[in-house]
């Protein structure tokens, strides 16, 4: 969070192009294209088993493609993976960390990973503080809550202040305060230029900080553009809510039939 | 009881279901149809095996002991092998049990159906029992088969030993489950798991201790005294087996057979009551440490950071990781409690003793050898084989970082490498050089090939580890496949078997033109370094695969 970056809005910091992946002849991912600007927060939508999670994995160097290329920031991801992987930040849905390791010390760890050289001890100290974690930062990582390693997990993705960061379900588990804390982060780090991928089924998060949203169903990107722009073209404008237009081209509008047929059996 | 049939017939099914799993690869027709040959293979193969092992010891034991009698010598031991088998298999079921009522979830699941809670926890109690059966069938039965043979015993005995090895289990799993109810509501989980595995190492290596000081001794005033304790049933009726006298081995049998299934419905009572009522549940939430803030490493300075390689953070990760498991460090600590009083009872304090000369020294050479291999192949399968594997979900974390494949297997081998080899050259070497009397340029050549083989080692158990993790462990069940459980430790075995071969060419008598000693020194290094050279070949390649490919949970 402390170098600013210029040209934002122009610069592509992520971008994607014809990315597939397959488990056999199952297609998880069929030909997605990302372009995601700094200074931008991009919502990534869609129901479950979208592909949501392969395609940031693709994203951060995690999952090798099928095919496609990846840039980050230029970089591509397969090729130059560690000059890219300098560049991204991602905390998954379910924070995994070291358990027998307490909070600072894995905060310290992610940074002299990412080769964090200069005021490393004074920027593990900020964050942690920022995240309301200080009094429990010499506690270990197995006994906190699902929202503390949450929290846990995004002080050590921020401690290196990566250009992209990525987040998959990111208030699963935060309480209201917590999770007001992250969207005022994230709309932080988009205003100093950050670019940020918000992969989320809670529409209302995505309609209040997205810049811009992509919605994948079966693999596939099936619209992008601003919310207001996809209430614009769903049904000529006639959608009230991102949900409602999610709901349209997901084909989650038939539920309404289901519930009633789960009833009446 | 139509309500108890269809509840334990429910759960029957589902076991049976998990069960067939196992011998699954793929969940393809055609690995259906073929699994039940698959099964008759593994069991007409293994049995085979098995019975040629029991057969082969029990001539070997005949021959080693011709003229002199077996029984003063076999009968204590079938006496107490029972017990001694009861108490580990206790340690491990709490292990095991505690895993069940707390990190595998399907207990809770299961708890929330009408299935009845004692059904369920029956079928939980009895799987862990089995499991212990099976491994002792592998394990004890040829074992008992050839002692059989060797004691000229009947089919009786046969019989006998395999009602054994099925019902010994039983009752130690039992009083194990309700040894985790209890513990389970004073202690958090990963705390029970954690002090039953130091206790069973520190009772492991007293027993180990006493049986080494004390052992025949002990066994013989012991084992005819003692026939009202319950846990020594089975081994008297093994030895009224082995007499010949039926009559008492079936009472002893059938009195250890009921006491155990009445154990097993009060364990399995017990923990129905006290897991419905939430009394054996920690309270976690309302129970912070009181002890608070865990022990932080001193602050480091930022010049002294600026200079560290790539790898080094892992390492570190690695060292913080160890020192607060108690479970790895006991396991670590048994070999070398053991291995140390093996030596000072066998041959004294190495700094007063005098050098040992003569055919005794080769002996000692030998053994010295062979002990400090196999610490090393065991320290090595506990640090270096579930290295990568240990990552489990949090493999992720590596996958994103900034940091080179190669230097992240560096990093693994050197945290393993870097302890194991300084213990053993620390202890045994100075062992040799007292007792041997070995002069210092021989000295650092037996040090030197400690350090190669340990190399060797300890990257080929790194790279099985990393062939085959198994990385959706929880941290309460082993983190390599079972695949790389027999490879490793064989393959290792195999390692320090040929080293051992030319360690002791080159130390033979040659004439004074013969290469022979020299050409068996080079092959230690030549070998050594070409499996370091082979792993740092490929393991990169397949530490960075496992890092961005399927195989690594998502």
């Amino acid at each position: 969070m402390n170098r600013e970056v210029t040209e934002t809005g122009t610069r592509e910091v992520l971008a994607a192009r014809g990315l597939v992946k397959q488990y056999g002849a199952f297609t998880a991912v069929d030909g997605v294209d990302l372009t995601v600007h700094a200074g931008e927060i991009f919502g990534l939508l869609g129901p479950n088993g979208a592909g949501k999670t392969t395609t940031v994995n693709m994203c951060t160097g995690l999952l090798r493609p099928t095919a496609g290329t990846v840039r980050i920031d230029g970089l591509d991801v397969e090729r130059e993976g560690r000059a890219a992987k300098r560049l991204i930040g991602y905390v998954p849905d379910e924070p995994y960390l070291y358990e027998k390791l307490t909070a600072r010390e894995f905060v310290h760890f992610m940074g002299e990973l990412y080769g964090v050289r200069s005021r490393l001890d004074e920027r593990v100290e900020e964050l942690l503080n920022y995240f309301g974690l200080l009094d429990a930062a010499d506690n270990l990582i197995g006994g906190f809550s699902h929202g503390m390693k949450q929290k846990t997990g995004l002080c050590g993705m921020l401690v290196h202040d990566p250009l992209l960061l990525v987040l998959d379900e990111p208030t699963v588990g935060l309480d209201p305060k917590s999770a007001r804390l992250l969207k005022n982060t994230l709309l932080t780090l988009a205003a100093r230029g950050r670019a940020v991928v918000l992969c989320t089924h809670i529409l209302e998060i995505a309609e209040a900080i997205c810049d811009r949203v992509g919605i994948l169903d079966g693999g596939r990107v099936v619209a992008e553009g601003t919310v207001e722009g996809l209430r614009q073209a769903a049904r000529g404008g006639s959608a009230e809510s991102l949900e409602e237009v999610f709901l349209r081209l997901t084909g989650g509008d038939e539920e309404g039939l289901v519930v009633e047929a789960l009833i009446s059996s | 009881m139509n309500a108890v049939a269809h509840d334990a017939g429910t759960v029957l099914r589902l076991r049976a279901r998990i069960l067939s799993r196992l011998l699954l690869p793929r969940f393809t027709p055609e690995a259906q149809r073929v699994a039940p040959y698959r099964l008759l293979a593994m069991l007409v193969v293994g049995g085979t095996l098995l019975s040629l092992f029991g057969i082969t010891l029990g001539h070997f034991l005949s021959v080693a002991f011709n003229g002199q009698s077996l029984r003063p010598f076999l009968l204590p031991a079938l006496v107490w092998s029972p017990t001694a088998a009861a108490v580990g298999i206790f340690f491990y079921a709490v292990l095991s049990l505690s895993a069940t009522f707390t990190y595998r979830n399907d207990l809770s699941l299961l708890m929330l159906t009408p299935i009845s809670p004692r059904i369920v926890l029956a079928d939980k109690l009895f799987a862990v029992s089995a499991s212990f059966s099976v491994l002792m069938l592998v394990v004890a039965l040829p074992d008992l088969v050839g002692a059989g043979r060797a004691l000229h015993a009947g089919m009786g005995f046969t019989i006998a030993a395999l009602v054994v090895v099925l019902a010994v289990p039983l009752p130690a799993a039992s009083l194990a489950m309700l040894l985790s109810i209890l513990v389970l509501r004073w202690l958090p989980p990963a705390k029970a798991r954690a002090g039953t595995a130091v206790i069973g190492t520190i009772v492991a290596a007293v027993l180990s201790t006493v049986a080494q000081t004390f052992g025949d001794v002990t066994m013989r005033l012991l084992w005819g005294n003692v026939d009202v304790v319950p846990a020594v049933w089975p081994g008297h009726a093994l030895v009224a087996a082995a007499d010949g006298q039926i009559g008492p081995s079936v009472l002893y049998l059938l009195s250890f057979v009921v006491l155990s299934l009445g154990l097993a419905a009060l364990a399995i009572d017990r923990a129905a009551y006290l897991l419905a009522s939430g009394w054996a549940v920690y309270g976690e939430v309302g129970r912070r440490s009181s002890r608070g803030a865990v022990r932080m490493a001193a602050p480091r300075r930022t010049e002294a950071r600026a200079r560290r390689p790539e790898w080094w953070p892992v390492v570190r990760k690695e060292w913080l990781t160890l020192r607060r498991d108690p479970k790895l460090l006991a396991q670590l600590a048994y070999p070398l409690l053991i291995e140390g009083y093996t030596f000072y009872h066998a041959f004294g304090n190495p700094f007063t003793a005098h050098p040992i000369t003569g055919r005794l020294a080769r002996f000692f050479a030998a053994s010295l050898y062979l002990s400090s291999s196999m610490t090393a192949l065991f320290l090595l399968s506990v640090l270096a084989l579930p290295i990568v594997g240990r990552e489990g979900r949090s493999l992720y974390l590596l996958g994103l970082a900034p940091v080179r494949a190669g230097y992240l297997l560096l990093a693994k081998v050197l945290f393993c490498l870097a302890p194991v080899v300084a213990l053993l050259e620390v202890l045994l070497i100075t062992m040799a050089a007292r007792l041997l009397g070995m002069s210092v340029l021989q000295t650092v050549y037996v040090s030197a090939v400690l350090v190669a083989l340990v190399t060797a080692l300890g990257c080929w158990l790194v790279c099985v580890g990393l062939i085959w993790p198994r990385l959706t462990s929880d941290g309460s069940r082993r983190q390599v496949h079972g695949t790389a459980l027999m490879v490793g430790p064989i393959s290792g075995g195999i390692l320090c078997t040929v080293i051992g071969f030319l360690l002791a060419g080159s130390f033979a008598d040659h004439s004074a033109s013969s290469l022979a000693p020299y050409a068996s020194g080079a092959g230690i290094f030549v070998l050594t370094g070409g499996i370091v050279a082979l792993v740092f070949r490929i393991g990169p390649r397949i530490f960075h695969n496992l890092l961005t490919d399927d195989r690594r949970p998502v």
